[in-house]
């Protein structure tokens, strides 16, 4: 299996924030939380903020090493034991067929923030975390499930105040007059505060092209991550091929974004497992010559250029259960066993595929796992 | 997509520069957006010409809230840009809490926005001299280093002796006189949203603010 993980040096992506906004944000937001409370009259909250902005620059000439940051403790550290913990915690991962690669990523990430929050007990040094994510891969191999499970888990490390997950495509984000995208952007930056913001397909974002609102979506997206640096998590999730593209043309992105997660496509064993799993759900069983004919069916969908893993999967088993209600209404008096056996005769013929964009339905087959 | 700033004491015209600032860009209409404090803001689609008339005609209700423009730019240029109409600045609050906060957000988009169109009513102008508030205005934009024009607007209701006169005080701010009601002087507005769009553009957006 060929899944990997790379955690660019946080530093580098530290100065970049930094060279972004090198005054303190905290300061100029305390002076017009002043103003609009009645404490602060408007000359001279528009005088302090004058001296905020006369600071930054004199500062940053005098003292340009001044933009590593010491870093505060991250909120509510102390409240988890990690190591009673991890098992309860990582175990609807784990339980995920396949995945490995993935499943070692998380495990590494765990086991970072975990030191984390020790270190952080012991009174040491921290090192500041970006886990605003990318996980790219196939549709169907597992990214939303496993941004799903990540809520939780991040939320009893302490990084995330709420952990949960607001799942979003191109047409929640993007608008249809100009001043509307950011309108929408904003407002789901604001839902998913405490939580992850999942932006599935991401890279149709930027679809459109210059003039298309996508931009706009992308900058309040990225100015939104800079304001509320703690407590989100983004995770932008799509094609392997088409999020290196979307990348490399919004530099500013990738940088932003240090974890890349790869899901690799699922063997034909994990699914053929995968399947079992949906097949026992919906209480059906396989006769032995059916298992033969879906092996046969999965290899002939693998090397189709839409091809979905999971979502294939389901998608053959829906069918299969239809076609065998059709034969099984043929037959006069039905037994039980006959009600639940699915054949080598259901599975024959072509699948029904679905486009590839923008399908939501994909929630029935977490729940097998 | 820049995000413009139209700031000023009330009253000076702020709201009818905005409206033609659009139009000038070619918008029929514009969707606007109005920040109010209950949650869902109010969001419509107005037609241009529409604003504009009853703003003149004086039976536009006045509006205390931000409220946010959305306008595309020319063919040619291609970047749209977002003006943000804000309230008028002022010491008083006759209008209590309310304003107060408004005015809040003013100040909020003040410090992250990517070019101040600063209004002043050039009528008013004491001996030629910006007020106090005006002043401290264009020290914060200068401060912040952000793109900033002064607009001295009303120059209908100025004489030529005096609108001279203002010139020559006001030189070191290279104000712009405008007319905004009988639409004189904007094409220069329209030429510096387009410029910032584009400047801001050849870099990426972490740079923003860095270099100028
Ligand atoms: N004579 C003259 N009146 C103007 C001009 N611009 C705006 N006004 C008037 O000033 C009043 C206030 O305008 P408005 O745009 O609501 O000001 P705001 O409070 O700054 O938004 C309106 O009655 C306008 O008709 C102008 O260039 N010349
Ligand atoms: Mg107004």
């Amino acid at each position: 299996m060929c899944a990997y993980t790379t955690i660019t040096p946080v530093k580098r992506v530290i100065t970049l924030q930094w060279r972004r906004s090198p005054f303190d944000v905290t300061k100029t937001e305390t002076i017009i939380d002043g103003f609009s409370r009645g404490k602060l009259s408007l000359s001279t909250s528009l005088e302090q903020l004058r001296q905020v902005y006369e600071g930054r620059f004199q500062r940053t000439i005098q003292n340009p090493a001044s933009v590593v940051e010491t870093l505060e403790p991250m909120s509510k550290m102390n409240t988890v034991d990690p190591v009673l913990t991890k098992q309860q915690l990582l175990a609807p991962l784990h339980d995920l067929i396949g995945l490995s690669g993935v499943k070692q990523s998380i495990d590494e990430l765990y086991a970072y923030l975990a030191v984390q929050s020790l270190r952080s007990q012991a009174g040491l040094k921290l090192n500041k975390t970006v886990l605003h994510m990318i996980f790219s891969g196939r549709p169907g191999t597992g990214k939303t499930t496993v941004a799903r499970l990540l809520g939780p888990i991040l939320r009893s490390l302490g990084i995330l105040s709420e952990g949960h997950v607001i799942e979003v495509e191109r047409a929640d984000l993007v608008g249809e007059y100009i001043g509307h995208t950011a309108q929408k952007t904003r407002a789901l930056l604001e839902r998913a505060m405490g939580g992850i913001l999942f932006v599935d397909e991401a890279y149709a974002i930027a679809r459109g092209g210059e003039k298309d609102f996508g931009r706009e979506a992308i900058d309040t997206l990225v100015k939104g991550m800079e304001d509320r640096n703690h407590d989100l998590v983004v995770i932008l999730a799509g094609y392997e091929r088409e999020m290196k593209y979307f990348l490399s043309l919004n530099p500013g992105l990738s940088s932003r974004f240090p974890l890349h997660v790869f899901f690799p496509d699922y063997s034909e064993h994990e699914l053929l497992q995968i399947a079992a799993v949906m097949v026992r759900e919906r209480q059906y069983h396989l006769a032995p010559d059916a298992t033969l004919s879906l092996r046969q069916q999965l290899r002939r969908e693998q090397v189709r250029e839409d091809f979905s893993n999971a979502r294939t999967v389901r998608n053959i088993v829906e069918r299969a259960v239809r076609r065998q209600a059709v034969r099984v209404m043929e037959q006069s008096e039905p037994t039980r066993r006959e009600l639940m056996t699915l054949v080598a005769a259901d599975f024959r013929g072509e699948t029904d595929h679905e486009s590839l964009f923008g399908d939501r339905s994909a929630q029935c087959w977490e729940d097998f796992a | 997509m820049n995000h413009c700033l139209v700031i000023g004491q009330h009253n000076v015209g702020k709201t009818l520069l905005s409206f033609r600032l659009a139009q000038l860009c070619g918008m029929k209409s514009v969707f606007v957006l109005r920040e109010l404090d209950s949650d869902p803001h109010l969001q419509q689609v107005i037609g241009v010409n529409e604003a504009i008339h009853s703003i003149i005609d004086g039976t536009n209700p006045r509006i205390v809230d931000v409220q946010t423009i959305g306008i595309g730019m020319s063919q040619e240029m291609g970047q749209p840009a977002i003006l943000y109409d804000s309230v008028g600045l002022s010491e008083k609050f006759d209008d209590g809490l309310y304003r107060r906060r408004q005015m809040a957000r003013t100040l909020d988009l003040f410090v992250s926005c990517d070019l101040v169109l600063h209004v002043v009513d050039a009528s008013t102008l004491v001996t030629e001299k910006l007020s106090l508030i005006d002043t401290q205005i264009k020290s914060f934009a200068r401060a912040r280093r952000v793109p900033y024009v002064l607009v001295a607007n009303k120059a209908d209701l100025l004489s030529m002796r005096r609108q001279h006169r203002s010139h020559l005080t006001l030189r070191q701010d290279k104000p712009l006189f405008v007319s905004a009601k009988m639409d004189q002087g904007l094409t220069p507005l329209k030429h510096v949203l387009e410029r910032t769009n584009m400047v801001n553009y050849s870099y990426p957006f972490w740079m923003r603010g860095v270099l100028n």
